[in-house]
């Protein structure tokens, strides 16, 4: 188990904590979200677990050995890829991922080589980091990551930059990860990506833990607004929708607001009142404004 | 061993590196200010002394007007003779700025005489020689200060004259007395009494006629021990050997103070510092090794880095220098080059890692990494002279002066660095016998003094690394 109890992060005394009491655990086999608006602390909050940055109180247990205290025992069950993946500049990346290797115990020196060959970078071993892109800078962080094959997975935002295919490679890795057994952190804003991996969610915001949902409580709450479109738009449909949520008109086409949006219900209720629903689908998530939504709601 | 090797190899890559020692090697062998070609009045004083297996030869080079002369290749070719005349070696040196040249030569304790001759580069050479005086059987002398000075049918002045004494049973005939004439006949004057340690003694001569002796005895009151040494003050000029000019060693070696803890500083930053800075670092903080193993293992790899690199650019100075001036020093000349230049390194190696820990960003780091060179090897005179002269600790014409600043330096890794090549270039030679090393401290502070400087900022990084992150 991975298990954030009390973590505390004040990078500069007198500053506000970048992190303050946060507390929550991951199980094998399990994927957490990890969301919250910009500055909220999830990168902090990995960048602790990973060891690279120390806590200024409470402790990260990685089944049970202490990321400050046994650090090179936790980090061997640890793999973290950062928001921006910055290494040697300079180095080749097959060298540098070799090396990286060395100070591994218990990876074998083919490790390297097949990692950058899965995530499509075996024909840039030769390459030094600085000449690779954004897509291929993250794929060589994952294969970083996953060197020792690790039992938990700290992943930073880790769609950024990625194609779609890069996405769909991530999102299906992510997942025969789980199945492995391995446990996976994903601090991610985008809340889809989230809503289709994650088992449950832990909002930060302010670096505190103000939620954490399980996936259906995720379903629930995870679309901030719905896009219909009726045969017709009157007045009496306004009122039924207002029921639901905020409504706003463009045309024929409603766009539907809330945090607690039922499409099912919304569909029976326009059946009911006689409209014809051509089309109703969420709407594409952002996370800033769903999340500025709970926060209210939860004060 | 495979990652040291790697944190070994990174910062060989860096060219900012590589550059530096080049221009260390290109700047020294060739650019560097040629050696001056010897004046015509030049003169040299020579004085040996004899310690622990090792002589030390010391010339002084100056002018007709007394004035130091510095960067001149004196070729001194001698022959120390146990009676059958064997030449045993030869050295090359080059005077520094303050005129001196030190050129150390290994030999058993014994009796000695040597006989040689010394070339200025473009100047003339002289020759000069001891006639060896068998010691009675009761008596063996053990040290000859030998004094040479050369002037064109000038005798100088004799500045110094080491020498001890051992019975044949090793005890030490302390109680006898030295006396010193012009000629071997009286009157004879009263020099010393021999003690149990080595003496220095300073006998001034001055206007002597070419070809002047001077004989020393060992008396024990009326009887004549032994005549140990007549100085064969018989320096006849030579005419006309001129030898080719070549670059300089020694302003290469001055060039060190600022090369060397630059290249060192850009070792430590391509080892450690700009990873760290930059969050390159990170990555490998997040694998199964200590903060304070990868401290220790990235600094194991920037010493291997200095080892490597620095030989290779002393090998290729060497070269160099051989090529260009047709100069072969010994093997000896370059060991220890080469082993002043990884001391200075390890230094500033040490501090620039600790500097990956204290400051924000590269350009802080190599700002301050080129502050503290600065101002450690071109500025520290200035500063130390406008801060001891208000402070009344500072006075260009008193001896404590010296003493004062020799203390300021222990704060100055540069100064420490110097005083340390200083001290092993002068270890074979007993306290007092040179003045130009101020007697403040005796060579194990300066040792403790650099090893502090080593210790203190891997201690001092090795913390913060592992606490403060």
């Amino acid at each position: 188990m991975l298990e954030f109890a009390g973590l505390t992060k004040q990078y500069d005394p007198g500053q506000t904590p970048a992190i303050a009491d946060v507390t929550f655990s991951l199980s094998p086999g399990e994927v957490v979200g990890l969301v919250g608006l910009n500055g909220a602390g999830k990168s902090t909050t990995l960048r602790v677990a990973a060891g690279v940055i120390l806590p200024t109180s409470g402790h990260v247990a990685v089944d049970g050995r202490d990321i400050v205290e046994a650090k090179s025992q936790a980090s061997e069950l640890l793999g973290w890829v950062p928001e921006a993946p910055v290494h040697d500049a300079t180095s080749r990346i097959g060298p540098l991922l070799s090396y990286y290797a060395e100070l591994c115990p218990k990876v074998p020196p083919a490790r390297p080589i097949e990692l950058l060959e899965t995530w499509g970078l075996g024909a840039f071993a030769t390459r030094k980091y600085r000449t690779l892109s954004l897509g291929q800078r993250m794929r060589f962080a994952i294969a970083c990551a996953e060197l020792q094959d690790p039992r938990y997975y700290l992943l930073d935002e880790v769609f950024n930059g990625i194609d779609a295919e890069g996405i769909h490679a991530i999102r299906r890795w992510i997942a025969s990860r789980q199945e492995a057994g391995s446990a996976v952190l994903l601090s991610s804003h985008q809340l889809g990506e989230v809503q289709q991996l994650a088992d449950r969610v832990v909002f930060l915001h302010q670096g505190k833990v103000v939620s954490i949902r399980s996936r259906e409580q995720i379903a629930s709450v995870g679309s901030a607004a719905l896009l219909l479109t009726l045969d017709r738009v009157d007045a009496a449909v306004l009122e039924l929708l207002k029921t639901f949520g905020s409504v706003s008109v463009r045309g024929n086409q409603l766009r539907v607001a809330g945090s607690r949006l039922d499409p099912a219900a919304i569909n029976a209720a326009l059946v009911q009142g006689g409209r014809r629903v051509l089309r109703l689908e969420p709407e594409e998530a952002e996370l800033e404004s769903y999340f500025l939504e709970l926060v209210k709601e939860s004060a | 061993m495979k990652p040291m090797l790697r944190d070994a190899i990174r910062p060989l890559g860096n060219p900012a590196v590589i550059g530096t020692l080049v221009v260390l090697v290109v700047v020294g062998a060739i650019l560097a200010p040629p050696l001056k070609s010897g004046p015509s009045g030049l003169t040299f004083a020579l004085t040996s002394s004899y310690s622990s297996g090792n002589f030390l030869f010391t010339g002084f080079a100056f002018d007709t007007a007394g004035a130091p002369v510095s960067r001149v290749l004196v070729s001194l070719n001698f022959s120390l003779a146990n009676g059958s005349g064997a030449t045993i070696g030869s050295t090359h040196g080059v005077t520094s700025s303050d005129g001196f040249v030190r050129l150390n030569w290994s030999a058993p304790m014994g009796e000695y005489g040597v006989q040689g001759t010394l070339t200025p580069v473009g100047g003339v050479t002289s020759s000069f020689g001891a006639p060896i005086v068998a010691a009675p059987a009761n008596v063996t002398t053990r040290v000859l200060g030998v004094v040479y000075l050369v002037q064109t049918g000038q005798f100088l002045v004799v500045p110094q004259l080491l020498v001890s004494f051992e019975n044949a049973n090793g005890s030490v005939p302390v109680g006898l007395q030295l006396v010193y004439s012009l000629n071997d006949t009286a009157p004879w004057t009263y020099l010393a009494t021999v003690t149990s340690d080595p003496q220095l003694f300073h006998v001034s001569f001055s206007n002597l006629p070419p070809g002047q002796q001077i004989y020393i005895e060992l008396v024990n009151g009326p009887t004549v021990i032994e005549t140990f040494v007549a100085l064969g003050l018989n320096f006849t000029p030579e005419s006309g050997a001129v030898t080719p000019a070549g670059s300089a060693l020694l302003g290469a070696v001055e060039d060190l103070s600022l090369f060397v803890p630059l290249a060192a500083i850009f070792v430590g930053y391509t080892a450690y510092g700009r990873e760290r800075l930059t969050g390159a670092l990170e990555p490998v903080l997040a694998l199964p090794i200590s903060r304070s193993r990868l401290f220790v293992q990235r600094m194991v790899g920037a010493l291997i880095a200095v080892v490597i690199g620095t030989a290779a650019a002393t090998l290729v100075f060497a070269a160099l220098l051989a090529l260009r001036a047709g100069i072969s020093f010994p093997s000896l000349v370059w060991i220890g080059l080469w082993g002043t230049v990884v001391a200075v390194s390890v230094v500033f190696v040490a501090l620039a890692f600790l500097m990956a820990h204290l400051l924000r960003s590269s350009g802080t780091l190599l700002g301050a990494g080129l502050t503290i060179v600065l101002v450690g090897s071109v500025l520290w005179g200035l500063i130390t002279t406008l801060i001891g002269t208000p402070l009344g600790v500072f006075n260009s014409s008193n001896a404590s002066s010296t003493v004062w600043q020799a203390w300021v330096g222990l704060l100055n890794p540069i100064t420490v660095c110097q005083s340390i090549v200083s001290y092993s270039m002068l270890a074979a030679s007993p306290p007092g016998a040179i003045a130009v090393i101020p007697t403040v401290s005796p060579a194990i502070v300066w040792v403790v003094v650099l090893a502090l400087w080593v210790a203190l900022p891997i201690a001092a990084g090795l913390v913060i690394a592992e606490k403060r992150d």
